[in-house]
Formats: C-alpha cells, structure tokens, sequence
C-alpha cells in the first residue's frame, strides 16, 4: 500500500514586496514529509527556513506553487479554516517560548483547547504537563519558571491537541545547552511514540537529531553533503554549545 | 459524574473562557481599568440622578396642579405682557425692599371685591405680602406674612387644624387676630397651644385664631412659614399701602377659565380707565395668569432642563467611551504577540473579536454598575436636600427604568467603542503579531 504523505510542497515561493522592490525569500521549495518523520530543516539565518516553517504551518500563505497538507491543497481554505486546522492539527514551538506570563502553567498549556471542541480537557491538560515532567509546577505562574522549563510547558502546549504536526522553531535557541539536550531528548521521545516532528535551526548539531535534515541556502534546498561531513558527537555537541554560552 | 459535569460547564465552556480571558486581562492591569471604568461611571451616574430629579421635579409640579386647583387665575400688577414671575416669597429683607421700591402699585383690595362678583368666578382672594419679625415672648422669627380674605383658604385650599378661619368680620373691623403656618407654630410655640395668644409684629399685638395643616411649598410659597392675617389690617397696620401682591381667583369650572380671564380683564381695564378696545397686553396694568399657563412654562424650562442635563450626561459618556477605545487600543497593541499566539494555536477572527469586545463590556458595564451606585446616592441626597427646603411634595427618588437604561446605554457605549479595537485585534496577521516586540 502507498502512504500518501502528511505535506507535499511543489516548487513553493515566496515573495515580500519592500517599498517597490519584490524580494523572493522561497525559490521553488519541493518535498515531502511522512507520518511520524522527525524532519530538520537547517540552513543560516536569511535562507528562508522560518518563512517556510511558517507557511507549513499554515500560519502565512504561499506566493505561488502547491501545498498539500493531508491530502487537500491548502489554497481551498479560508483564514478560519486554517485556523481550525492549526487549532486541531498543528502544534508550534517558539524559541521565545511564547507563553503568557501572568498565567499559570496549567492555563498556558490549556490555551489551545479553549479554541477546540475537545472534551475532558482537564485531564488532558495534566496529562501532557505530566508527560513533559512539570507536574509539581502546574499552578505556577510560567513568568516563575526558568527558561527550560518554560520551553516543556511550551511542548505540552504543542502537544494538548494531539496534533498531526509539531513545528519547533529554534526551540533551543534561548536555552543553554543542559537545557537545550533535554529540550532535543523529549522531542525526540515524542517523535517515538509518534508525533510527526518539523524542527527548524541554524544549528547544525541541533539538526543533527533529526532523522533527517533538508538543508536551504538562499530560498533553496541545497545538498547537505557539504556541512554533513562535519559530524559531531554528543559531547562534542555539548561543548560548542557551552562555548556559544559563554560567549 | 457530577464533578464532570461542573467541569464540561466550567473548564470546558467556551463563553467561561472567553469571560475569563477578558477578566484576568482587566484584571492585570487594576489602575488603568479602574480609571476607565470610573469615566464611565460618571457618564452612567449623571444620566441616573438627572432622571430621578426630572421625575421628582415633574411630581412635585403634577402635585401642585392637584393640591391649588388648575381653575386658579392669578392676577400681578405690571404690565400684561411680561413674562409670569414666580414669587419664592423667600427673600430676605434688603431685597424684599428694594423690590418694594420698584413694586407696582395697581392692584386694590376693591379690585379683588369687583371680580368675585364675576358671575364666573366662585371665589377671589387678595393677597399682601411683606417680610417681617413675629415676637413670642422671648423668641423673634423671621416670616412673611399674608394679608388676605376668608376667600384664601378656598383657592389656596388650606384648613386650620386648630381654632377658625378668618371672617367677613375680621376683614371689615380690621381685627388684630393671626393664622399661623404650621412650621411657625412650632417655632414660635413649640408643643403649647398658641390659642388666644398674643403676638407681636411690628409692636403691634395679634391674637392667634387658628394653626394651619401642614403644606409644604405650594404656588411656590412655603405656605407653612407663613402668618396669614385680614387684608384690611396689613393694609392698615403694617404695610402702609393697599397695594396688593396679587388677587388669587377661582373659576367656577374649567370649561369657564377663558371666559373668566376675558372678563376679568375687560373688569380691570374699565376699573383702571384703561382704553384697550383691542386687547393689547402690554396696554394693561396687570397681567393675568393661570395655573395651566404656569404650568406650561415650568414643563418648558424644566425640559430645556432636561435636554442641557443629557446633552452634558451624552458628552460624559462620550468621553467615557472614547477613554475604554483608548485603553481597549493601548490593550490590543500591548498584546499584540499574545494576540499572534492565540491565533497560531487556532482562534479564529471571531474568537479574538469576541474577547476583546467581552474585555471592554466588562470594563464599561462595571463602570455602569458603579455609576448606578452613585447616581441613585445622588439621587438619594438629592431628595433630601430638596425636602430640607421644604419641597415636600418632590417626587420618589429613582426610577428603576433608569437602572436599566443606565446599564443598556453602558453596554452599548462598551460595544460601540470596543468594536474597533477588537476589529483591530481580529484582524491582526498571526506572523507579524508573533514577531511584535
């Protein structure tokens, strides 16, 4: 039986008017990603990636070409359609964290249900904030905790709807590195009970977590053979990470 | 399966979070909502105390047509085509006499003996009326007395509640005798009967005759610190001049008010030698008014009133609204990444209009609540003082519609100005609202 793949991109673009100028930031983007991948996509700041991210996740609309998100072209939904699809299907992860501050834990990661129609959001609430171990924090106010425990608040958020799709944009990018190994390791773990996981970063050893990695250059996948011979181990990993902290 | 069904209501309600929502975002920012709110509460409270004091303002002059009668015609000297004046019979000496001095001096005792013979009027009652000193004993008070016939108590419909009224015989032999009003009575005598008494005004003695019921203000004179006494001894005794105040007179019917005042003018043009053959008002020396047309005009300034009240209660709610537009623009753009989240993890325009507009309701309508406690305390020290001056018959203090109005009209300036902001916040592009600083 041939799976039909969770999104198809073909030759996507992307253009910004600046003043009179058109700036193409996505030069014709092609590719799939499957049920349960653990997809990174990796490139340096200005390749286009967040812009991408962004239209995957149905938060922007494509300039031109052709997305298909389960099966149906996303260019047939209205703003409220894509809406309820974000609401039901995706999940995000910010390197801001983004949650709001002057509220609890427990009404954070219960922000996406307010919008949905699920039933026994209570337990469902808990059980993610259990899931990401943040149990004894779930009446504090997330403005309170540090910043790694505000990305897995931020995970349990993603993950309160069930989605059929994560996107992590940087999500380690404010952490430090102890913090940004145990943010890495329950995407991962996630990504093994079978959440389909889209990671964006300029780090290539974050990439590297992944299952696989599409790298983009200049609106462009590009091959990674390049930057893929550079493989670092895990302890490695760690000590860049700590250099880049220090700096 | 209980505690579920308290959940699906409470955890699980869409509205409950959204009212929720609104509330903590008020919540968090107490100063600046508690602000806003007062602007309203201000607007809602001048609407709620300028309704309750038009309705007592509209009692008090409905109680005054019922209690004097709407078949009184009163007659001032002066000149026919001046406006009618009110006579507040509350001034106090220096001004009493200065208008002595510009006082018209046109009406007589006989004038007021002419017209009851009308054959149209029941009743015509001349009145005197000076400032003066009563003495007591050890106690000096400060009243306005009335010289008058029996004919008074008629129009003006006051009973003794103690001793007689006066007489025909009082009024012909100048007799030295008093009515008290009621307030004087107990100034003057406290719980004593004041019956036979002497009295004291202008070191002339009086004896008390009789004690009125209490009035209140009617025809806009304190009737209860009056002192009433015969026309012919004011005349005599105490004024100085038979010029009267004005002649009070009692049609027989409604249906005969015109006629009436047509023949008592016709009378009083021929009892002055006033050659007016064609009814021209300012040829004549006195003006006749009736209580319909005292009554018009007070309706009239009271809705002018009315309409000066609401116009300054509209622009406080104006600007009420104008402030919770302010600060629902200030919320939204302070929100802004808040507002890009929301929408990331799926609301819908809908959603973000519906919390805003909740946010700004909540800000207005508790304005209006707290209005409505201050507008129904301004209406309730309003009343009183009122009735401290002695407006007894000023009318109930709040409406309860007004509750309602004040509390729609808050909702609805909540709306009207919470619309744009929410419209604003609604239409936000979720990537740039995300990437907000």
């Amino acid at each position: 039986m041939l799976k039909k793949p969770l999104i198809k991109v073909r030759n996507l673009q992307k253009d910004y008017l600046s003043g009179d100028a058109v700036s193409s930031v996505l030069k014709g983007i092609s590719f799939d990603i499957d049920q349960g991948e653990f997809l990174a996509i990796w490139g340096p700041s200005g390749c286009g990636k967040s812009t991408l991210m962004h239209i995957l996740g149905l938060l922007s609309r494509p300039t031109s070409g052709f997305y298909e998100f389960e099966g149906r072209n996303v260019n047939d939904y209205n703003d409220d359609e894509l809406a309820g699809i974000r609401n039901k299907k995706v999940g995000f992860i910010f390197q801001s964290f983004n949650l709001l501050p002057k509220t609890t834990v427990l009404e954070n990661v219960k922000l996406p249900l307010v919008y949905s129609e699920f039933r026994n959001r209570e337990e469902r609430v808990r059980e993610v904030i259990d899931a990401v171990g943040l149990s004894h924090r779930i009446n504090h106010y997330s403005g309170q905790l540090s910043g790694g425990e505000q990305q897995r608040v931020a995970i349990a958020r993603a993950l309160v709807n069930n989605p059929e799709i994560i996107f992590a944009d940087e999500p380690t990018g404010n952490l430090d590195s102890k913090a940004g190994l145990q943010i890495m390791s329950i995407l991962r773990e996630f990504n093994a009970k079978g959440h389909t996981i889209v990671l964006v970063t300029h780090e290539y050893y974050t990439a590297e977590f992944a299952k696989s990695i599409i790298c983009l250059k200049d609106g462009q996948v590009t091959d990674c053979g390049l930057v893929s011979k550079q493989r670092f181990t895990a302890k490695e990993k760690i000590k860049i990470n700590e250099s880049k902290t220090r700096k | 399966m209980n505690r579920n069904l308290f959940r699906s209501i409470f955890f699980d309600n869409k509205i409950f979070n959204y009212f929720k929502i609104a509330f903590v975002a008020v919540r968090n920012n107490k100063s600046r909502s508690t602000l806003t709110m007062l602007e309203i509460a201000i607007g809602i409270a001048a609407v709620i105390a300028l309704i309750s004091i038009g309705k007592g303002a509209e009692t008090l002059i409905a109680n005054q047509i019922v209690l004097t009668g709407s078949k009184n015609i009163f007659i001032e000297p002066g000149s026919g085509s001046e406006k009618p004046g009110e006579e507040l019979g509350l001034g106090s000496q220096g001004l009493s006499s200065w208008i002595e001095y510009f006082e018209v001096k046109t009406l007589k005792y006989e004038d007021a003996l002419a017209i009851k013979k009308i054959s149209t009027i029941e009743g015509a009652a001349p009145f005197i009326m000076k400032v003066d000193q009563v003495v007591y004993g050890d106690v000096k008070k400060k009243i306005v007395y009335l010289g008058t016939t029996v004919d008074a108590f008629e129009v003006v419909n006051i009973k003794p509640i103690l001793g007689r009224l006066l007489n025909d015989q009082d009024v012909n032999s100048m007799a030295r005798v008093v009515i008290l009003g009621y307030k004087i009575k107990k100034d003057l005598f406290g719980e004593e009967d004041p019956i036979g008494k002497i009295i004291r005004i202008q070191k002339t003695n009086f004896t008390v005759i009789a004690v009125a019921e209490e009035k209140g203000i009617q025809s806009f004179m304190d009737l209860d610190n009056n002192v009433f006494l015969p026309v012919t001894t004011a005349q005599k005794l105490l004024a100085g001049s038979d010029a009267l105040k004005w002649i009070v007179a009692r049609a027989k019917s409604n249906e005969l008010m015109d006629e009436a005042v047509h023949e008592i003018r016709l009378l009083l043009r021929a009892r002055h030698n006033i050659n007016n053959p064609e009814g021209d008002l300012s040829k004549d020396d006195f003006k006749v008014i009736t209580q319909l047309e005292t009554t018009v005009l007070l309706n009239t300034v009271l809705k002018i009133f009315a309409v000066f009240l609401m116009c300054v209660a509209s622009i406080a709610l104006v600007v009420g609204g104008i402030g919770v537009m302010n600060i629902m623009l200030v919320s939204v753009t302070e929100r802004t990444k808040e507002i890009g989240l929301r929408k990331a993890v799926g609301a819908k325009k809908e959603d973000i209009l519906i919390q805003f507009l909740l946010e700004s309701l909540i800000l207005s309508a508790s304005g209006g609540l707290v209005g409505i406690v201050g507008g129904v305390t301004l209406s309730i020290i309003g009343t009183e003082i009122f009735r401290y001056f002695g407006w007894q018959n000023w009318g109930s203090t709040v409406v309860f519609e007004s509750l309602i109005l004040a509390l729609g009209i808050s909702t609805i300036v909540g709306l009207v100005f919470g619309i744009y902001p929410a419209l604003r916040a609604a239409r936000m592009d979720p990537i740039e609202a995300l990437r907000y600083e």
